[in-house]
Order: C-alpha cells, then sequence, then structure tokens
C-alpha cells in the first residue's frame, strides 16, 4: 500500500486537491463561465515573451470578421436590452489566438497531465455524485439521472475530455482499451446527448484505428453507452421535442424554411441583434428561464452556436468559423487529425456554444501542444520533472 | 504568405516605428474628435403598431388562434421599405427636399422589426435633430396607421359579415406612441475613439510595412 503511494503520490494529490476544488465550486456555486477565457488571457501574458510563430493568413481573417463585426453590425435601438455580445465575438478571438500561438507550448510536459487527466475525470464525476448523495440523501435510481461534473457543465468537459481521449490515443499512439473503456463510462455518467454524438464520431476513427478484439470490446461499450444515454434521456422521443431542436425551427421559422431567405442576409442580423418576441415565444418559456423576460431576447439563448451564429453572422460566416478553425489545426496536425481535433467541438456546437466556449478552445489548443511536444521535441523540449 | 511574429519582433517594431505609432495615434484621436464636434446629432424615434386581425377559419378547432393576420408582417414591411412608396409631400417634410437621394437615406434611416407574437410591428427611426426625427417618426405613424386601417376596410367592405360583426376582426393600434431617445445616439465617442485607436495602430502598421519595402 505505502509502495502503491509513493509510485502514485502526485496523482493522489492531485485528485484530492481536484476533489477540493469541485466541494467548494459544488457548495459555494460560483461564477465560473468566463474562468477559461481568464485563463487563456493570462496564458497569453505568459506566454508572449516566447512568442516566435509563422502566422498564417487565418488570423487577418479573423480579426477583420472580430473588428467588422464590432464595428459594422447594426446598433440596436436604444429602447432594446443589449445583447452578451462578447461570447458571439469570442470564435473570431479564439481564431486570432489560435493563429498566434499554435507554436507557443509552455516547458512542461502537457502529456502527463493530459494522461493523468484522463484518469482523474471519471473519479471527479464519481466524487461529484457522491456530494449529492451526501447533500440531498439521493439514492442510486436518483443519482442516476443527474448530470455530474467537475466545474462546468458538463457538456463543455466532456468536448475537453474528448480532445484529451484523441490525444492520447491518436497523436501519442497510446492505444490502450482502458482509456476507452474509461471514455465510455464518462459519457455514460455524464448524460450528454451532444457528448454521445462526438462520441459515436470519435468511434468511428477509434475502430478504423484498433485491432478485431479492441474493436469488439469497443463496440460492445459504445452501445452500452448508447442504449444509457437514450433510455436515460429519451431519446426515441419525436426529434422535435428536444429543445435545441426547437430553436433551429424556430430560426428557421424566420426564414420561412427557404434557403434563398437565409441567402438574403448574407452576415446575418449582426451581434447586437435580438431574436424577435414571436420567435421566442415559440420556444416555451425559452426567454424567461434564460433573461427572466421574453423582451430581452438575447440569441444566445438558442444555445446552440449553429443556431445563433446562423442567426447573427449568417451562413456563410457559420460556414466558415469551422473551416477557419480548421486551416489552423490542419496547418499544424495534418488533416486527419485535424479533423479527429475539432469533431468534438464541431459536434458541441450543435448544443452549446463549442467554437465559443473556451474549455473546448483549450482542447484544441493543448492538443496542438501534445502533437507539436511528441512530433518536434527538439524544438519544442519539455522541462524535466521528477 | 505567412508572417513571422514574435516577442523580438514586436518589442523591435515598436523601438523603430513608436513615434510614428504615436503620432498617427494623436492624428486619427484628433480626427475622432472633430467629426465628433461637427458631426450631426442623430436622434432615434420608435413606435409600434399592431397589424389587423380577422377572424379565422369557421372551422377553426378550439385549440386554434381565434383570430389570423390580415397581412402577414412580411407583406406590410415590403411595402414600407420601398423609397418610391412615399408621397413627395412625405420626404420633403421629413428630410427637407424630394429627391432619389433623400428617399433611400430615409430608407436606410428606418429600421422595421417584428414583436410580440408576430403581430406588432416595431419602427425605429434615425435622422438628424430631435424635431426632425419625432416630426417624422409622427407622420410614418399616420402613414402606416392608415395604411392598415384602409387594408382592413377593403376587406370588410367585401366581407360584410365579417363587417357586421364587430367581434369577427380587430383594428390597428399603436401599441407605443412615439418615443424619442434619452439623447443622441450618434455619434458614439466611445466607439469613434476605439475605431480612432485601431485605426492609428492598423496606419502604422501599414506605413511602417510600406516605408521598409521601398526604403529598400
Amino acid at each position: 500500500m505505502l509502495s502503491f503511494c509513493k509510485r502514485h503520490a502526485q496523482f493522489v494529490l492531485v485528485l484530492i486537491a481536484c476533489c477540493a476544488v469541485h466541494t467548494f465550486i459544488f457548495l459555494r456555486a460560483i461564477p465560473v463561465f468566463y474562468l477559461p477565457d481568464l485563463a487563456l488571457i493570462l496564458y497569453m501574458a505568459y506566454q508572449f515573451k516566447d512568442m516566435n510563430q509563422e502566422v498564417s493568413p487565418v488570423f487577418f481573417i479573423g480579426l477583420g470578421l472580430l473588428i467588422g463585426y464590432f464595428f459594422l453590425s447594426p446598433e440596436p435601438p436604444q429602447t432594446e436590452f443589449p445583447n452578451n455580445y462578447i461570447v458571439t465575438l469570442k470564435p473570431f478571438a479564439y481564431i486570432c489566438i489560435l493563429a498566434l500561438y499554435s507554436r507557443n507550448p509552455p516547458k512542461m510536459d502537457l502529456s502527463k497531465w493530459v494522461k493523468m487527466f484522463l484518469l482523474l475525470y471519471p473519479l471527479i464525476l464519481l466524487w461529484n455524485l457522491f456530494l449529492v448523495h451526501l447533500q440531498e440523501n439521493a439514492n442510486l435510481g436518483q443519482l442516476m439521472t443527474r448530470r455530474p461534473y467537475f466545474i462546468f457543465e458538463n457538456n463543455f468537459e466532456i468536448t475537453f475530455y474528448l480532445n484529451c481521449f484523441t490525444m492520447v490515443f491518436f497523436v501519442l499512439g497510446e492505444k490502450r482499451l482502458r482509456d476507452f473503456m474509461l471514455l465510455s463510462a464518462v459519457i455514460i455518467l455524464a448524460g450528454s446527448r451532444s457528448g454521445l454524438l462526438s462520441f459515436a464520431l470519435i468511434c468511428i476513427f477509434y475502430f478504423f484505428a484498433v485491432g478485431w478484439r479492441q474493436r469488439m470490446v469497443g463496440l460492445i461499450m459504445a452501445l452500452l453507452a448508447a442504449a444509457y444515454i437514450a433510455r436515460g434521456r429519451n431519446i426515441s422521443a419525436p426529434v422535435n421535442t428536444i429543445d435545441r431542436v426547437q430553436s433551429l425551427q424556430a430560426i428557421l421559422s424566420h426564414y420561412g424554411f427557404s434557403f434563398i431567405e437565409v441567402l438574403k442576409e448574407p452576415f446575418g442580423y449582426g451581434i447586437y441583434a435580438k431574436v424577435p418576441g414571436y420567435i421566442c415565444a415559440k420556444i416555451p418559456d425559452f426567454a424567461e428561464w434564460f433573461t427572466g423576460n421574453s423582451n430581452n431576447c438575447d440569441p444566445l439563448m438558442l444555445q446552440a452556436f449553429y443556431t445563433r451564429a446562423l442567426y447573427q453572422f449568417g451562413i456563410y460566416v457559420t460556414l466558415l468559423v469551422p473551416i477557419l478553425f480548421f486551416l489552423i489545426v490542419k496547418k499544424e496536425m495534418g488533416w486527419r487529425l485535424a479533423i479527429i481535433t475539432l469533431t468534438p467541438m464541431a459536434c458541441v456546437a450543435t448544443s452549446v456554444g463549442g467554437f465559443s466556449n473556451g474549455l473546448a478552445f483549450w482542447g484544441v489548443l493543448i492538443s496542438i501542444y501534445v502533437y507539436l511536444q511528441h512530433t518536434e521535441p527538439r524544438k519544442f523540449p519539455v522541462a524535466l520533472s521528477g | 504568405m505567412n508572417m513571422n511574429m514574435s516577442y523580438r519582433a514586436v518589442l523591435d517594431w515598436f523601438k523603430h516605428n513608436f513615434k510614428l505609432l504615436i503620432l498617427l495615434e494623436v492624428v486619427c484621436i484628433l480626427i475622432a474628435l472633430a467629426y465628433f464636434m461637427l458631426a450631426p446629432r442623430i436622434y432615434e424615434a420608435n413606435f409600434s403598431l399592431s397589424l389587423p386581425k380577422v377572424s379565422a377559419s369557421v372551422d377553426a378547432t378550439v385549440n386554434q388562434p381565434k383570430y389570423r393576420l390580415l397581412i402577414s408582417p412580411q407583406e406590410f414591411i415590403r411595402p414600407t421599405q420601398d423609397p418610391m412608396a412615399y408621397a413627395d409631400e412625405f420626404i420633403k417634410n421629413c428630410m427637407g427636399q424630394d429627391s432619389n437621394e433623400n428617399r433611400k437615406k430615409f430608407i436606410n434611416a428606418l429600421q422595421l422589426a417584428v414583436k410580440q407574437q408576430g403581430d406588432v410591428i416595431a419602427f425605429t427611426l434615425r435622422l438628424e435633430g430631435a424635431e426632425r426625427a419625432a416630426n417624422c417618426a409622427n407622420l410614418l405613424l399616420l402613414r402606416s396607421f392608415e395604411y392598415l386601417t384602409v387594408n382592413q376596410d377593403r376587406y370588410l367592405q367585401a366581407n360584410t359579415p365579417v363587417a357586421n360583426d364587430a367581434n369577427s376582426f380587430i383594428r390597428p393600434a399603436v401599441v407605443q406612441s412615439i418615443r424619442l431617445s434619452d439623447s443622441y445616439i450618434k455619434p458614439d465617442l466611445s466607439r469613434l475613439l476605439s475605431m480612432a485607436i485601431l485605426s492609428g495602430l492598423f496606419l502604422s502598421i501599414f506605413i511602417a510595412i510600406l516605408r521598409e519595402k521601398y526604403r529598400a
């Protein structure tokens, strides 16, 4: 036991620290939404001195879109509540940061922490369920309906976790069945539908990369996860009862379900435009739920990035955002790994922020860094640690 | 096409172009301030009208709405955004002079949005001077109200049974009377200054690149 603790002392210490952080957040419910962005700003400031890289022209496209939408979006009437347009502008800022910092990894060995997080996260989710059990005296049946998390809503965390899995499996080439089983367990515990969608696509890449034995076990695990979430989240219910589908339908009804009408707003309605009240009224209780006032219908309440971007940016820029991300990631990792790395982010964008979410962006950025540290160790050396 | 960017390069750039950057920033900020002082003050007038309704089909079930819109929001918005759809006198009163340019300017100053349950049109008119914005909004309100009322009257004339039952139609109404912005909405000083700072930065980068290119 003592030797086990000695060998895994760091893991145990980090686990205790993470559980302590989670307990604090669980009990205090502190606002954490901008925490990844704060971390990103601090990282950029810290690494600015080491910045030295070829910046692709995609940077200027991202910058142009950022400045353009900020200054040229039609201004809202003074009688309206303002939008939370900073969140809307985040994808363009992320494109610029990715173009500027994609070859600026830290000196620490990221792969070690990524591998550790793969093991840590399921344990933290179990810790969350344990806390729920303690606080609410919830039984197993009640716990199974919960959606455990570490710091943020688990839709975002799963995107990051999937990126950690793809880093270990596809970038580092450590094709352990254990990691896939952990991933399936996390998907089951989290109960996220967009997480299941990302998982399903990652499974396709996984099945192409492993032998038949691992493939069979993986298939059973994936089917188990799918069956569990399908039952728990009532996936067999009609598609149009899903809130994200309802919000997409509501926005499409604004265009009369006509592609031509969508094309008539090539740059969307801009970042300051409210969603018309009659659209919000079509999504039962949504506006009141998010803003407390159906006249304050911020497009953010549509939740899914693609739906919101279609309304605010127009169809061309909505399609351009994933393409710009892909071009930058492809430049560093090649097109195959770029597709795999961006899959979780692109999938979660059907449900939540995706390209405008800081944690999902961290997943992509760290994936590039792990790839660079792994493939170019001379150029990107890591500090040795015990 | 790729550009190298490093901490050293950024520092060197600032060291070599510091004077140029400061000069251009000052020039751009002065231009922005001059524009702010001289630019016309744009005021905003808001009002909203509900569209006329008539009773829905007699076959409508209990769960279906009792009334339907006589004209859809789009059917109202499209002709309202036509610059040639306005009388000469209207444009003269709103814009000072009836010219093709002023007609287009008026349409660009007008924003229309669909509100509430899709049965209310919100008008936002942005024109120079508080008085002009209020007067023009008043004219527009009267014109739009008349247009909607005449449309409904025509329908009622053609459908006498509906016209005879006061419960089978709803007249257009002013949902929100004309409301003027608290102060001018343009020019916006903070926006102008941020544009000036960014312009100064980009201009100095551009001039520095040109200087380097042609010095060689």
